[in-house]
């Protein structure tokens, strides 16, 4: 629901400020940096004592949203990530204007965002992603249930498919409660590989119902390389049965630990 | 669904984002600016793809079902032992 801020009743009325993140009070936009919107604002900087803020003017009243949108979100702040400590706001965050930005969201919250963006220094988030090679994992599956194996064979016996619904949601439950198994185990093994390269780590929600694993992990900048060769030394076990991709460095969405997600 | 875009990574170097993987992130996590700004917050309308699966559901058996299903003929043309034991 579009909520306008009409109360001004000037040219300015649908105009609102996007919040991307917080940042120290030195840095600078790259010039020319366009934000989320159509047509984009220019990114700038709204400062209050040692933090700063990076907004960009948007119109209100158009629903936001399309791919390009979520990308400058993210490019800019994953961008700011590489180099200076960050603390990212979730996609669609809109204030009245640059005003209020100071006032109402950096010059009460100073001393808390200062503690942590200074957590952050040299530090940022990765993301390893794990996606099982179905055809390998449902082979594991059945060599090691009985009762699915089963279940298999007597759904290939009836051979119509539509006439057997309740026993094919049955076995896929059976392999979804196998998925289930596997993946909890493979990520306490990712999670034993990157221990010791990374300061903390957080287990996502699976998002795909082949996800194998899915964490998101805080680590120094200069130690990238160090957790990419973790991330390698799972290869031989996990080399076809499970692709593995590491993504990052990204602004620590998962690691922003303020008020906000203690909430 | 939404699938990502990508290239897959030659090994373990960090790969390009997908739009799936930024739909995860930055709709689900990060600093929210309710918890901060009340007088001032402006809301604005966010419209977008969801690419998650949910999972566990019945959808998901049955998508597993099939797969398996499938699974006989890819077993059947790689030699291996039929894993039903029959």
């Amino acid at each position: 629901m579009p909520v306008a801020e009409r109360s001004e009743g000037s040219a300015g009325a649908h105009r609102g400020c996007y919040v991307y993140g917080v940042v120290p009070h030195d840095v600078e936009p790259v010039p020319g940096a366009t934000g989320v919107g159509d047509p984009a604002g220019q990114v700038q900087v709204v400062r209050h004592g040692e933090i700063a803020a990076l907004v960009s003017e948007i119109n209100v009243t158009r629903p936001l949203g399309r791919p390009e949108d979520l990308r400058a979100h993210q490019q800019l702040l994953d961008g700011a990530a590489a180099a200076v400590p960050v603390l990212p706001f979730r996609f669609g965050a809109v204030v009245t204007n640059a005003q209020a930005v100071a006032e109402e969201l950096l010059a009460p919250q100073h001393e808390e965002f200062v503690a942590a963006l200074e957590q952050l220094h040299g530090r940022a988030e990765y993301v390893i992603k794990g996606r099982y090679i179905e055809q390998t994992v449902l082979g594991e599956i059945l060599a090691e249930s009985p009762q699915a194996a089963r279940l298999r064979e007597s759904l290939r016996q009836i051979g119509n498919p539509d006439a057997s619904r309740t026993q094919c949601i049955q076995l896929g439950e059976l392999i979804n409660q196998a998925v289930s198994a596997k993946r909890v185990a493979d990520t306490r093994t990712l999670g034993e590989v990157l221990a010791g390269h990374v300061v903390a780590s957080r287990v996502r929600e699976p998002t795909h119902e082949m996800d194998a694993a899915y964490v998101a992990v805080l680590a120094e900048l200069a130690h990238q390389e160090e957790l990419e060769n973790a991330v390698s030394r799972l290869t031989p076990d996990w080399q076809g049965r499970i692709t593995v991709r590491l993504l990052g460095p990204m602004a620590p969405y998962d690691f922003a630990l303020t008020r906000a997600l203690e909430n | 669904m939404t699938v990502a875009t990508q290239q897959p990574a030659g090994g373990a170097q960090p790969s390009p984002t997908g739009l799936a993987d930024v739909i995860d992130t930055i709709l689900d996590k990060g600093l929210v600016i309710d918890a901060y700004v009340r007088v001032s917050l402006v809301g604005i309308e966010i419209v977008t793809i969801d690419a998650r699966i949910v999972i566990a559901s019945v959808d998901t058996y049955l998508r597993f079902a099939e797969a398996v299903n499938r699974l006989d003929i890819f077993q059947d043309k790689a030699g291996l032992t039929d894993l039903a034991g029959s």
